[in-house]
């Protein structure tokens, strides 16, 4: 029992550190390995960075987790009365996480994608979250197979599918890469000369949401060029063309046949550009939530590999800011799935 | 654009992962004369296990035209 300390870094592995009252646990930076970690009356852990590899963690009474960072990997999390969990946006890798009173927990969506994450800022977490919530309440979240949000905090962290560990893209011929920088343009992976993203799925056989008669394909672009393919395969089965020559949305959704919205419909390519196949007799192209175009053509296979800012042997000098695949999406959530993904961009939507 | 102009075995040698997370894919010139890759990838540290082979290959410029079809 610890009552009042400063500092208790390099003391690992702790077995049990609880602190009581007044005591504040202003600096210490490590309590890692630490199997009970308990905060209880007015501590507080203004400072504690890590806490990953507790077993258990128990803020009680007026115990705030104002900036607690991370909690990763702890077994156990428990904020109780009227404990604040308001930066503590970081709770990856817990098993159990329970929070009373008026603290709010982070969506568990969010929680699994921060766990592959090394070290998220405060505002990422937020972000993140937030844009969860709104896939969440739509439904989105269970027809996603894989979204990549590109414009992140790390080049690490923008290669990863927040879906589940697999499919992290593989940057081929040197892409591009810009952080995420508030109040600028979102950032992401900006292709040229062959340069171009590899998600290492094949959805043909990987993908369990997205399929012959019900797929959705998008990606947000972040330059306003009026040529090159966001998104695509090998063999022209899945493509989105954000904007052509002709201010057209351009797009293919299991089939190698594209269907191209009127002239003027596409007025910048920046943004969020979806094809979508809800059925074996409709495919539709949308563009930031709104339906741009559709027709009947009937779907023929699925991709059997799926690129970032390439299609077939063309490749794009466009920006990718995030990117998705999953099931066909109703009007409503279409609309969900720009203000969701625009969120975790930090771009007004 | 600036390119590094590689023959085909040259090309075949550095095809694939250089790196956790990062590959080089040569892409063919149009006219089948050999393959290209963008000239940072000679300097790039993530494809470092290929910088020696790349240092001899050629490098100028290379117009869209010559090594991708136009786009839609």
């Amino acid at each position: 029992m610890l009552t009042g300390p400063r500092i208790i870094a390099g003391r690992r592995p702790l077995e049990i550190v609880r602190l009581i009252g007044v005591s504040a646990l202003q600096g210490p930076s490590y309590a890692a390995g630490a199997s009970n970690l308990s905060l209880v009356g007015e501590c507080e852990a203004h400072r504690q960075r890590y806490i990953s590899g507790a077993t258990e963690v128990i803020m009680e009474a007026t115990g705030g987790a104002r900036r607690t960072r991370s909690a990763g990997g702890s077994s156990a999390i428990v904020l109780s009365s009227s404990a604040e969990e308001r930066r503590a946006r970081y709770a990856g890798g817990a098993s159990a996480m329970t929070i009373s009173g008026a603290a709010q927990a982070v969506d568990p969506w969010a929680v699994a994608a921060l766990s592959r994450m090394v070290s998220p800022p405060v505002d990422f977490i937020a972000r993140l979250d937030s844009g969860a919530r709104i896939l969440r309440a739509a439904g989105v979240l269970d027809l996603l197979d894989v979204l990549y949000i590109c414009g992140s905090y790390s080049q690490a962290s923008a290669r990863l599918n927040l879906c589940s560990a697999s499919f992290a893209l593989t940057e081929v011929n040197s892409p591009t890469w810009t952080a995420w920088a508030s109040g600028a343009a979102p950032g992401g992976y900006t292709g040229g000369g062959a340069a171009y993203l590899d998600t290492g799925a094949n959805p043909s056989v990987d993908f369990v949401r997205a399929t012959l008669n019900s797929a959705s394909y998008g990606a947000w672009a972040g330059l306003d060029l009026t040529t090159g393919f966001s998104l695509g395969d090998t063999n022209n089965r899945v493509s989105i063309n954000p904007r052509t020559g002709g201010n057209q949305i351009s797009i293919r959704v299991n089939s190698p046949a594209g269907l191209t919205s009127a002239a003027g419909t596409a007025l910048t390519a920046i943004g969020l550009t979806v094809g979508n196949r809800p059925s074996a007799t409709l495919r539709e192209g949308w563009k930031n939530g709104v339906l741009i175009v559709s027709d009947t053509q009937a779907p023929s296979s699925t991709p059997t590999d799926l690129f970032l800012l390439r299609n077939a042997a063309t490749y794009s000098a466009n920006q990718i800011c995030a990117a998705f695949a999953g099931a066909s999406m109703t009007s409503a959530q279409h609309l969900a799935l720009y203000g969701g993904i625009g969120t975790m961009l930090g771009v007004p939507v | 654009m600036r390119f590094i102009i590689l023959d085909s075995s040259a090309a075949a040698a550095v095809r694939g992962p250089t790196s956790p997370g990062y590959a080089l894919e040569p892409v063919p010139l149009i006219d089948g004369s050999g393959w290209v890759l963008p000239e940072v990838c000679a300097t790039a540290p993530e494809h470092a296990m290929h910088h020696t082979l790349l240092a001899t290959m050629p490098a100028r410029e290379v117009s869209d035209a010559e090594w991708q079809p136009p786009g839609e």
